[in-house]
């Protein structure tokens, strides 16, 4: 460790114009690289989607028609060679941008998929791809198989792992599918099925064909990971090329060892592998990228955003410097994934009405979102659109780089929620068995041990399940790990 | 890097871990090493302190999945100096291996592992490096409280307590015993340079690495040179370990002086035994004492037989032959070459005698015999000679005889013929006297005190001429030569002019004529009666 400080950049990739910020130690912004939004249309709609007025959540639609990556080449590169000094020595690049995900309304970007459900004999009354709308479920679906196999509640196997049938089941999809995506019954819980499942795919189908295990999601219900995964691996060869090219245009300028995340739809960082393996963590990124640009920049972790870009408003909030919990999951044309809901009021330019009621329409928006964050201040981010903003939002110094002051100042977390048992152990053993979890999981993510920091545990009662277990729901969170800074520290 | 701090490189270079190897975080091989502790769990890693080596077996740390990761990372935040695990059936992800070497966390990876005891093993090292270092000294002293058997074992021991090569060096920086790599790093300048100092010393160099050379002398004499030295390659070679490791070379280097004292004690009384037994088997005449008859038995002296003795001994003007080192290596050089007994000291030098059945029961004759006898005690002579510069050695052997007194008279030809030999040009001159050969006459007027005075009397006018003895040494090469010009010159390496002034002034100088057959003999003889060291090196 040389003792040469780590260089932090924050990169806003959109949608609108491109911004790259490079932030010191003392997290305040040295210099600034700002990009006009791509001529050719490849950032942002060419003609805005028609329906006006707020919708929750925003349509998925936004980027439909674009090539395979959803951003243009060399745009990280020009960005980061606007800020990095000659002989940058160690860096770290996080990227705020609308992810392939954007994209999942549309069944022509979607690769045909294998499908692995681990369960068998408790889960085939419902197979997997119930309920898909006929076009996604015609793109994607590839061989099927639900084997021996799971887990149930209280983590106990409910059936060995067959891996003769994982085994058949590979070879029907070597050279059929460009993914799999293995779902285990309670994965959740216990990712050793899934993982041997992975393991062996990965040995019959080789390097490049993307395995995709549904265990990372959260929630109890094993269709909407199921579905997430499929989804997941539906885009994951998309997400790997684009990791691939943030990383390559990354390391030409600043060396094969800067680090590189990505920013996901709660704020925080993935690690390019991860982004790749799970595209639909990418959903929301921007907004939530600079609702935590704001609340830092305006020193208030609990606030409402109005983030406005070039195609609209949209107002978000943020609960202690997380996003909301809604509650509810994420539908795409009806699909239910395991990714939550983002409260979010998107408020589009609209020549139709009037300036005033554009500002009605936001202030709606604003009560809306801060309905559930109490008395919050209400902070304005990005650049001056279209849409009016309401007089008595504050505008933080800075606030028109806030996305990617987000990224440059990013944290790493991981969310528990899960049941636990407590027949064998006490509630607060549960409890501090979530605990650690969520912590081991914001520390794999990324976050200095020493500075992780967990949050309140929220519980729910499982009245529907026949054993004395609870659900509980926790989020650690952490600033990413300086490496070059902890070589003296000891 | 400070001497006094442990860090893992050193620890891995100690070599208790055997076939391990680093998978990642090499950059913080040198950091400070507090402990090393067995892991009990990846979460245990939290409560560690910093700067703490941790050691997981297999069920405690798996390096094939997600965990491992987990623990570099806690590592990195509770400043662990290192990981030591198990090595995984399946290959280490590289992701794992890249965030080791990011985060400098070294992960090292071993076949087999059992935490407690690398633990074990590992934390004196790095808790009391002076205790690390009591117990190399108390090995050593243990092992060395005997003097040790041979060079041999003096450097596998010394190199065993040590933790790494050794070699035993003469004083000539000339390889001995151990590992000859070490041998090499002597012809360093800054070591070379110490070797040489008038008062040896013991001393370091670093040599690259971190490793470092330790020399310690070993002297009989403490006044003296070093008559051999002892040098260690270290790779650990720590503050506190430094002292306790020169003290325990010191103490191999007091051993082996008492090996080296003690063997040429014990050869030096075994030859004085030895000596006066010969003298007092010789002096008894044909009916020795029992008691002399066994003492030779015991020594495996053979009494009755056909003995071909032999007399060896330093030339004039060259090393004194004395009894110790030279002799000891010169009869293991005679054993290598056949001959069956150890040098005797006499008077004027050293005697054996070959043995063979009596007249008969020999299928070759006295003749061949001697001859392989010569033959054998000349390679000996050549090759102790070759070791030695500035040692010139001669010999004389006698004529083969039967019984004790048959002894007695060879042994008496072979120090004539040592006499003459050293009248020889030449190195490891060996010449073989029988009862008739004419040799022997030449020894009876070599001998006589007459002819002597006239030798000296006659060549003072050539001496005083030329101090060196060149034309001398002219005189006799051109008398050898049937008075030829043409070949002494070749002989002497000069030009034939040269010879022809040179005869030009011996024949002004000398008392006598050289053209008078008379005086030419007596100038013959004289040539080579006298003492002259007849090499020009001399």
């Amino acid at each position: 460790m040389s003792g040469t400080r780590l260089l932090r950049i924050g990169i806003d990739l959109g949608p609108g114009a491109a911004t790259a910020v490079l932030v010191g130690a003392d997290d305040r912004i040295l210099a600034r690289c700002t990009l006009p939004a791509d001529p050719a249309g490849l950032t942002e709609p060419r003609d805005p989607p028609a329906p006006p007025g707020p919708s929750d959540p925003p349509a998925p639609t936004d980027l439909a028609g674009t090539t395979d990556l959803t951003v243009p080449a060399g745009l990280v590169r020009r960005l980061v060679a606007g800020l990095l000094p000659p002989d940058p020595g160690p860096v770290r690049a996080v990227v705020s941008c609308p992810g392939p995900a954007d994209l999942l309304g549309d069944p022509a970007v979607l690769d045909r998929v294998g499908v692995l459900r681990i369960g068998a004999p408790a889960t085939t009354g419902v197979p997997p791809l119930t309920g898909w709308p006929d076009d996604l479920a015609d793109a994607v679906c590839g061989p099927v198989a639900v084997v021996g196999g799971g887990y149930l509640h209280d983590g106990s196997e409910i059936a060995p792992l067959d891996t003769g049938a994982i085994g058949a089941f590979a070879r029907r999809c070597a050279g059929r599918v460009a993914a799999v995506a293995v779902a285990a019954v309670s994965g959740h819980l216990d990712p050793g099925h899934e993982q041997r499942a992975a393991a062996l795919l990965g040995a019959v189908l080789g390097p490049q064909v993307p395995v995709v295990t549904a265990h990372p999601y959260g929630g109890v219900g094993l269709l909407e990971r199921e579905n997430t995964a499929v989804l997941d691996a539906a885009l994951a060869r998309r997400a790997g090329a684009l990791t691939a090219a943030f990383a390559d245009e990354l390391a030409s300028l600043a060396g094969p060892d800067a680090e590189l995340f990505l920013m996901d739809g709660g704020g925080h960082v993935l690690s390019p592998d991860v982004a790749a393996a799970h595209p639909l963590l990418l959903l929301g990124a921007p907004h939530a990228t600079t609702r935590a640009g704001a609340a830092r920049l305006s020193g208030s972790p609990t606030l409402v955003v109005l983030d406005t870009r070039a195609d609209g408003m949209r107002i978000g909030g943020l609960d202690g410097g997380l996003v909301p919990d809604t509650g509810t999951f994420r539908e795409v044309r009806g699909v239910r994934l395991a990714v939550r809901t983002d409260r979010v009021v998107h408020v589009r330019p609209d020549a139709a009405v009037g300036r005033a009621a554009l500002l009605e329409r936001v202030r709606a928006g604003i009560l809306r979102v801060g309905a559930a964050l109490g008395d919050a201040p209400v902070a304005v981010a990005g650049t001056p659109g279209a849409v009016p903003v309401p007089p008595e939002a504050e505008r933080p110094a800075e606030a028109e780089s806030a996305a990617a002051y987000g990224a440059a100042t990013a944290e790493a977390s991981a969310t528990v929620d899960r049941l636990f048992r407590f027949a064998d152990g006490s509630l607060a053993e549960g409890v501090r068995l979530a605990r650690r979890a969520a912590r081991d999981g914001a520390v794999r993510a990324g976050a200095d041990p020493r500075r992780v920091r967990v949050g309140a545990v929220r519980e729910m009662a499982m009245t529907y399940v026949p054993m004395p277990c609870v659900r509980l729901r926790v989020t650690a969170t952490g600033p990413l790990v300086d490496p070059s800074a902890t070589g003296e520290a000891w | 890097m400070s001497g006094s701090t442990v860090t893992l490189g050193r620890l891995l270079a100690t070599g208790l871990l055997r076939g391990h190897e680093v998978l990642g975080g090499a950059g913080g091989l040198d950091r400070a090493v507090r402990m090393v502790v067995p892991g009990g769990s990846v979460h245990a890693i939290e409560d560690l302190a910093p700067g703490s080596v941790v050691v997981f077996g297999p069920e405690q740390l798996a390096l094939d999945l997600p965990g491992a990761d987990l623990a570099l990372r806690l590592a990195h935040g509770a400043g662990i100096a290192g990981i030591l695990a198990q090595r995984p059936g399946a290959a280490v992800p590289l992701a794992t291996r890249r965030l080791a070497d990011r985060l400098a966390v070294p992960l090292v990876v071993l076949d087999e592992i059992a935490p407690a005891s690398v633990a074990a093993a590992f934390d004196p090292y790095v808790r009391a490096p002076e205790i690390a270092g009591l117990r190399i000294l108390g090995t050593t002293a243990q092992r060395f409280q005997a003097p040790s058997a041979d060079a041999g074992r003096l450097t596998r021991t010394l190199a065993q307590a040590l933790g790494g090569p050794v070699a035993l060096v003469d004083a000539e920086s000339r390889f001995v015993a151990g590992e000859p790599a070490v041998r090499d790093l002597m012809d360093r300048p800054d070591v070379r340079m110490h070797l040489s100092a008038a008062r040896p010393t013991a001393g370091t160099f670093g040599v690259g690495d971190g490793d470092a050379v330790l020399v310690q002398p070993v002297q009989l004499d403490p006044d003296a040179p070093a008559n051999f030295w002892l040098a260690a390659r270290l790779q650990t070679v720590t503050g506190a370990l430094l002292e306790p490791i020169r003290q325990s070379m010191a103490i191999a280097a007091l051993s082996y002086t008492a090996y080296v004292a003690r063997t040429a004690a014990s050869l030096e009384r075994a030859g004085r035994r030895r000596s006066l037994l010969l003298g007092e088997l010789l002096d008894q005449g044909d009916t020795p004492s029992p008691r002399a008859v066994e003492q030779a038995t015991a020594l495996g002296w053979r009494l009755a037989g056909r003995h071909t003795a032999v007399q060896i001994a330093a030339r004039p003007g060259s090393a004194e032959l004395r009894s110790g080192e030279p002799v000891a290596d010169l009869d293991e050089r005679l054993a290598a070459h056949g001959m069956p007994m150890g040098l005797v000291e006499r008077p004027d030098g050293w005697v054996l005698w070959a043995t063979t059945e009596p007249s008969g029961t020999v299928p070759e004759g006295p003749d061949r015999a001697a001859a392989a006898v010569r033959d054998a005690v000349r390679e000996a002579l050549l090759s102790v000679e070759a070791d030695r510069p500035g040692l010139r050695l001669c010999a004389g052997i006698g004529g083969t005889r039967e019984g004790l007194s048959g002894l007695r008279s060879s042994l008496e030809e072979a120090r004539r013929g040592c006499l003459l030999a050293g009248t020889e040009d030449g190195p490891a001159a060996v010449e073989h006297v029988d009862g008739v050969s004419m040799k022997r006459m030449l020894v009876g007027w070599y001998s006589s005190p007459a002819l002597r005075s006239v030798a000296a009397e006659v060549l003072t006018p050539l001496l005083e001429a030329d101090p060196h003895g060149e034309l001398v040494r002219t005189l006799r090469g051109y008398l050898d030569r049937e008075s030829s010009a043409t070949d002494t010159a070749a002989a002497l390496g000069v030009h034939r002019n040269t010879v022809m002034q040179r005869l030009e002034r011996i024949r002004d100088l000398l008392p006598v004529d050289l053209d008078d057959p008379d005086d030419r003999i007596v100038v013959h003889l004289a040539t080579r009666a006298l003492g002259v060291a007849w090499d020009r090196s001399d």
